[in-house]
């Protein structure tokens, strides 16, 4: 149980200055990029969920952040396609993955989880889409 | 840049890290346990037996286990190391697109409805297990 404290420790003190990066890497633009870039993108062009996954891919922060700007754009008429592009890309990455990922994983497997991530949104963004008058 | 944004943006970030820092610790000892006493090949062997069982099984567990953010990668990590493949750890980290806090799943049904969630929840199952299945082959 020791030896496994003290590795943990180690491993701590090993990846805080990437984690302290990370984190203050997605603060910086998380400052600097207004919440209401959302809005002016879904007023733009409704059908674009290409527009709406690239700028969740790049957001910041946790989503909660997000959540009553979103409320507000589905009361004013936004499509649930839109929202859910956003959202589900904005969950699967974010500015302080890179550096933790690129350090566990390599920068080959990050390459493919934000292609396959930005698909991922657009066929989540198609479903709804086709369930729309369900939901 | 100014003092302002210095002050907010160091701030925020302290805040995060108290956050962060505690429950990143609890993930690398759950890491660690697990490079030490799971058998090298057991999971090897386990999950390339029965890959098209282990990959959705994975973003399950993405899914429901509430690691916060960040969190999931020293356990990936681990379990990368004892031998899981890539489709494996590719699926439980885009897990947490849903699961990830139970307040923030508690908002998201609030702000947009159970019906929102609940097709979320479903549609991100079939293609993280399927964005799984691609990288399994990618890499």
């Amino acid at each position: 149980m020791m030896e496994i404290i003290h590795t943990s420790i180690v491993e701590l003190i090993k990846i805080s200055p990437i984690l302290i990066i990370a984190i203050l890497i997605s603060q910086i633009i998380s400052y600097y990029i207004p919440k209401n870039k959302i809005k002016k993108v879904s007023k733009q062009n409704e059908k674009n969920f290409a527009k709406a996954a690239g700028i969740g891919l790049i957001t910041p922060g946790p989503l909660l952040a997000y959540l009553p700007i979103l409320k507000t754009l589905k009361t004013k008429g936004a499509p649930l396609s839109m929202i859910a592009a956003f959202i589900t890309a904005q969950t699967l990455i974010g500015p302080a993955r890179v550096i933790l990922e690129l350090k566990y994983f390599g920068p080959l497997f990050f390459i493919y989880r934000v292609i396959l991530a930005f698909f991922i949104a657009l066929a989540v963004a198609t479903g709804f889409k086709l369930m729309e008058k369900y939901v | 840049m100014p003092t302002k944004a210095i002050q907010t943006i160091t701030r925020n970030t302290l805040k995060e890290l108290a956050i962060m820092l505690p429950v990143f610790f609890i993930a690398i000892i759950i890491g660690i346990t697990i490079e030490m006493y799971l058998p090298k090949h057991l999971l090897e062997t386990l999950t390339q037996k029965h890959i098209f069982i282990a990959i959705p099984l994975a973003t399950l567990l993405g899914i429901l286990l509430p690691i916060p953010r960040y969190a999931t990668y020293p356990i990936a990590f681990a379990l990368l190391v004892a031998g899981v493949g890539y489709g494996i750890i590719f699926a439980l980290i885009c897990g947490e697109v849903i699961g990830e806090s139970i307040v923030r799943d508690i908002m998201e049904i609030k702000y947009l409805g159970g019906k929102f969630f609940a097709l979320r929840f479903v549609l991100s199952f079939i293609f993280i297990t399927l964005g799984g299945f691609t990288i399994e082959i990618l890499l």
